[in-house]
């Protein structure tokens, strides 16, 4: 009797111990899982969060472009803050314009850097783009020859920029230009070619690069605008869409008061579709 | 009593189990949105622009069918090259082909600042490609180390 009375606390005890052991093994089990539950709801409320954060972003693109802007003139250009402060920073009416990317088709653009851009994002679908970063209307020869094995109905250039920053007055420039016009005729004989104006630059570059001011900018332009044309030539003037009240470029539409940055370029396609009918 | 104890181990094993499978998911399946929330957080993608799919496509030469999900950042100007890409690709063989892409990407970019913009050229050269598991992170900025930590630490 003894014995089995042994037997059966001994079995009684062992099964306590199973028993708590499971709990406390589930119960640890638990604890984490909830843990883990509830990190990754943080995790989604941040998201939500950035989310909300994003849209307001994108409401705001004109006003944070320009603050981050205003804070590389005060490091670049040594005016005094105030005078930064109180100007506040003009909003272009065209930032959110649209564009049709089909009315560039049989399209070629040749220019510099900045055309180059659409290139580098892939920003039109059938267009062609000639263009070298640095490339001036001086050096045309390294362009010449490229643009009529694709047949273009249109072409737009926009050169000029590396030619001002050479320091050459708009006489020699306006040659130059006339010479690769000849060129490119033989190339694209009935394509319609526009000569697009030179962009502006923000106004911190002026003192920077008095070359590139936009006053020489204004100038070239004006000569680019009474540059003999025959008929399938014509003028377009791309920078009125990009000029503040000063004439300047609009703060923040650069990287660096120069190159126009990606958010920009529709402005420009915009322009172009509008006006070059 | 055999049949009691057995049946305990039995559940035992199964949630031990079950516990690690489930901590192994959190640790190496981390969600690209969190990774990206992280980085917006603490680093940011300051002068960048969020690129889609199809910009993918176009850009990268990187077919969205093969990612199971992304976020590729670029500069927002031409003459700056930064940028951050974060790419979980559906099939851990398709890793060799994207990577291979990147660093045709990394080549083309390097040919553009050569010569033209020199300190961007030399962020290009500092790149950092890499791949964990399904992941791959590319990053081409100054900060690079940072974003590397955060890519990191997701897997931990």
């Amino acid at each position: 009797m003894s014995k089995l009375n042994k037997r059966g606390r001994r079995k009684f005890i062992f099964r306590r111990v199973v028993v708590l052991t499971v709990f406390l093994i589930f119960s640890i089990f638990l604890v984490v899982h909830i843990k883990q539950i509830k990190s990754k709801d943080n995790n989604s409320k941040i998201n939500l969060y950035t989310k909300s954060e994003k849209i307001k972003s994108i409401n705001n693109i004109a006003k944070s472009n320009n603050s981050t802007e205003v804070k590389n003139t005060n490091k670049t250009q040594d005016s005094s803050k105030e005078n930064v402060k109180k100007d506040i920073p003009e909003t272009n009416p065209n930032i959110n314009a649209k564009y049709d990317s089909s009315f560039f088709n049989n399209t070629v653009f040749i220019g510099d850097s900045v055309t180059k851009g659409i290139e580098d994002y892939v920003m039109l679908k059938n267009v062609n783009v000639v263009a070298n970063n640095g490339q001036t209307m001086i050096r045309f020869d390294k362009i010449s020859g490229k643009v009529g094995q694709y047949k273009p109905k249109k072409i737009f250039i926009l050169l000029g920029t590396n030619d001002l920053l050479n320091g050459i007055g708009s006489e020699k420039f306006v040659l130059d230009y006339e010479s690769y016009l000849k060129v490119l005729r033989k190339e694209a004989p009935n394509a319609k070619i526009y000569i697009e104006s030179i962009l502006p630059v923000e106004d911190f570059v002026e003192k920077e690069k008095p070359l590139l001011a936009n006053s020489r900018i204004d100038e070239f332009n004006l000569a680019l605008k009474n540059m003999r044309k025959d008929s399938n030539e014509e003028f377009i003037d791309i920078a009125s869409a990009f000029k503040n009240s000063k004439g300047c470029m609009y703060s923040g539409f650069t990287s660096e008061g120069i190159h126009l940055k990606y958010n920009y370029y529709n402005i420009w396609f915009n322009y172009l579709q509008e006006h070059a009918q | 009593m055999k049949r009691l104890l057995k049946t305990i181990i039995a559940i035992i094993i199964t949630m031990t189990f079950i516990g690690l499978l489930s901590g192994c998911k959190a640790g190496k399946n981390p969600s690209v949105s969190d990774i990206e929330a992280n980085m917006k957080q603490k680093i940011g993608f300051k002068n960048m622009v969020k690129i889609d799919n199809e910009k993918l496509q176009r850009i990268y030469g990187i077919n969205s069918s093969d990612i199971d999900n992304s976020f590729v950042y670029i500069s927002n100007s031409n003459v700056k090259a930064e940028e951050v890409a974060v790419l979980k690709v559906k099939d851990s063989n398709k890793i060799s082909e994207v990577k291979d892409l990147i660093n045709k990407r990394i080549e083309k970019q390097s040919n553009s600042f050569k010569n033209y913009v020199p300190d961007q050229y030399d962020l290009v050269q500092h790149n950092l490609v890499k791949d964990t598991g399904k992941y791959i992170l590319f990053v081409v900025s100054q900060n690079k180390d940072k974003y590397e930590e955060i890519f990191d630490a997701a897997f931990k």
